[in-house]
């Protein structure tokens, strides 16, 4: 194992892990307290070495090995699917990942300390993660396996984090997606969801007003108050101008 | 104005968990760790729907065996045939108490955003019987579902999908909600992780038409996203002594939740209570 558990690709020098996870990231959080919980809800003492880390990456994974064995029997689909596709897939997510091992791992370390060179990690990319468990944590970084939905416990590993392979990750988004899940008043038609915008598109400030009897767009009149919203919309319609929790890790 | 709407029309009425319901009273947040379970109540003070159905830290439920957790879950969070449940995002501490072969599962009405998810994420919504997402062209529009009595759930999506950004922090394109009480106007925020200043129907509410019931704190109390313009948004209720603001936490919980602070700076006056105190917590108009 490397002297660094977070490193970027290192190459055909890669050291032999026990095992090798492909991981989304979940979340990226400050940390406190005396008291951590592991990826299963178990409480974990913060005592040496996580008395310095004040942050945590976790990860949602699938085991690679097991997802490559899968692949070939989900069939991928695009941006709009049929209602028989969607099902499909819902089966295929079920049959294969429904009973299988979804490990979690938590990744603390020390904002401003880590020596990875520049590797950046924002929300909802995915990484591969080779996972050394039941090795000794190092000073500044703690990993911390787990699977919420298995019987087992937490326990510590060693981990190198790493980019991911272009097609992996295009398989990764496709099948770990919401493509099952079809949108409301989309299920019943056998030949696909019809175009992306079946209707007009709402005027601003429109809403849709749902009663017992009616669903109906309305209209309000424009105020200063609905200007004002008007303002925030545009602002969110660019996704560059959406904060976004972004750590940079130095080496 | 008003324009005809056939394509939705039908099953957005059949979506409406207000339609029976003669009038709202306000929420109940329950204690479930880290993480948000609300019930949305009726003039009875019986749970009409659900916003989001979380809960792991901080051992709300036992672990294990899986068929005790489920148990305990459904004992404490319970859910009828057909229950309408709707997700802010798809962040674990937000559904994570539907668990395999559960109730939640197996028999309630999801109404979810359209968001990039984790394998676990993806797995437990292919477990979910009756799942849907907010349709494209309805992203950012304000959905109001209206009780018999005129008493609204508000629901909006902040911000598209996009397919084709591989990066989406789930907390602030996710599904924010609102109650109001038409004939006081009072309302209660309820945004999930997402920050007060981006949810756009919520501008629409000012002090002197709309007296502020009480919130949800947004993420947990968390100060991730929270900022000047969040602040400026609720000091206009400042003055208001009535107003109760939940924090819906793990006690202890591994983050930094919740500032308490950001909070009292804003509503010097308002009631701040955490959902490990006392259960279960609720916010009446």
């Amino acid at each position: 194992m490397s002297d660094s558990p977070l490193l970027p690709y290192v190459g055909p020098g890669f050291p032999i892990v026990q095992r090798v996870l492909w991981g989304y990231l979940e979340s990226v959080d400050a940390i406190s307290g005396d008291t951590l919980f592991g990826p299963s809800g178990d409480p974990l003492a913060r005592t040496e070495p996580l008395i310095e880390l004040d942050r945590r990456l976790r990860f949602s994974c699938v085991d690679a090995e097991k997802f490559v064995d899968a692949q070939g029997r989900i069939e991928l689909i695009g941006n709009r699917p049929t209602r028989a596709q969607r099902m499909r897939r819902k089966a295929d997510l079920l049959r294969e990942f429904g009973e299988a091992s979804l490990p979690v791992v938590d990744v603390y370390f020390r904002t401003g300390r880590h020596r990875s060179r520049l590797f950046r990690t924002r929300l909802s990319r995915w990484f591969r993660l080779a996972v050394d468990e039941g090795a000794a944590p190092t000073d500044d970084v703690v990993v911390v396996v787990g699977d919420p939905a298995g019987d087992g416990e937490d326990t510590i590993a060693r981990l190198e984090l790493l980019t991911i392979a272009g097609w992996a990750e295009e398989r990764l988004r496709n099948v770990f997606s919401l493509a099952h899940v079809a949108d409301v008043g989309r299920d019943d038609d056998p030949e696909g969801e019809p175009p992306i915008t079946p209707f007009d598109p709402p005027p601003k400030g429109s809403v849709l007003v749902v009663d017992a009897k009616s669903a109906r767009l309305e209209t309000i009149e424009q105020s200063q108050a609905l200007a004002a919203q008007d303002a925030w919309a545009s602002e969110l319609i660019s996704p560059r101008k959406v904060p976004r929790q972004r750590i940079v890790i130095r080496r | 104005m008003t324009q005809p709407t056939p394509v939705m029309s039908r099953d957005w009425v059949a979506l409406n968990p207000l339609s029976r319901v003669a009038g709202l009273s306000g929420v109940r947040v329950d204690y479930v760790g880290q993480g948000d379970a609300i019930s949305i109540l009726d003039s009875d003070g019986e749970t009409v729907a659900r916003i989001d159905y979380g809960g792991r830290e901080s051992r709300p439920f036992s672990k294990r065996p899986a068929a005790r957790r489920r148990a305990e879950i459904e004992m404490h969070l319970p859910v009828s045939a057909g229950q309408r449940i709707f997700l802010t995002h798809w962040d674990e501490d937000h559904w994570c108490s539907a668990v395999a072969s559960s109730r939640a599962s197996e028999r309630a009405r999801w109404l979810a955003p359209r968001q990039w998810t984790s394998p676990r994420a993806a797995v437990a919504s292919a477990r979910m019987t009756w799942v849907r997402c907010i349709p494209r062209e309805l992203e950012g529009v304000a959905l109001c579902f209206q009780a018999r009595n005129g008493d609204a759930l508000w629901c909006q999506k902040l911000d598209r999908f996009h397919a084709m950004v591989s990066d989406e922090d789930c907390n602030v394109t996710g599904l924010a909600y609102s109650l109001v009480q038409r004939d006081t106007g009072k309302v209660i925020l309820l945004p999930g992780d997402a920050p007060l200043h981006l949810v756009p129907h919520y501008a629409r509410y000012n002090s002197a038409d709309n007296p502020l019931a009480g919130l949800v704190a947004s993420h947990h109390g968390s100060r991730t996203h929270w900022g000047r313009r969040s602040k400026q948004f609720l000091s206009q209720w400042g003055a208001d002594p009535d107003v109760t603001v939940v924090f819906s936490c793990g006690d202890p919980n591994s983050l930094e939740h919740p500032h308490e602070d950001l909070y009292r700076a804003a509503l010097p006056r308002a009631q701040l209570v955490r959902t490990a105190e006392a259960i279960p917590r609720v916010i009446a108009f």
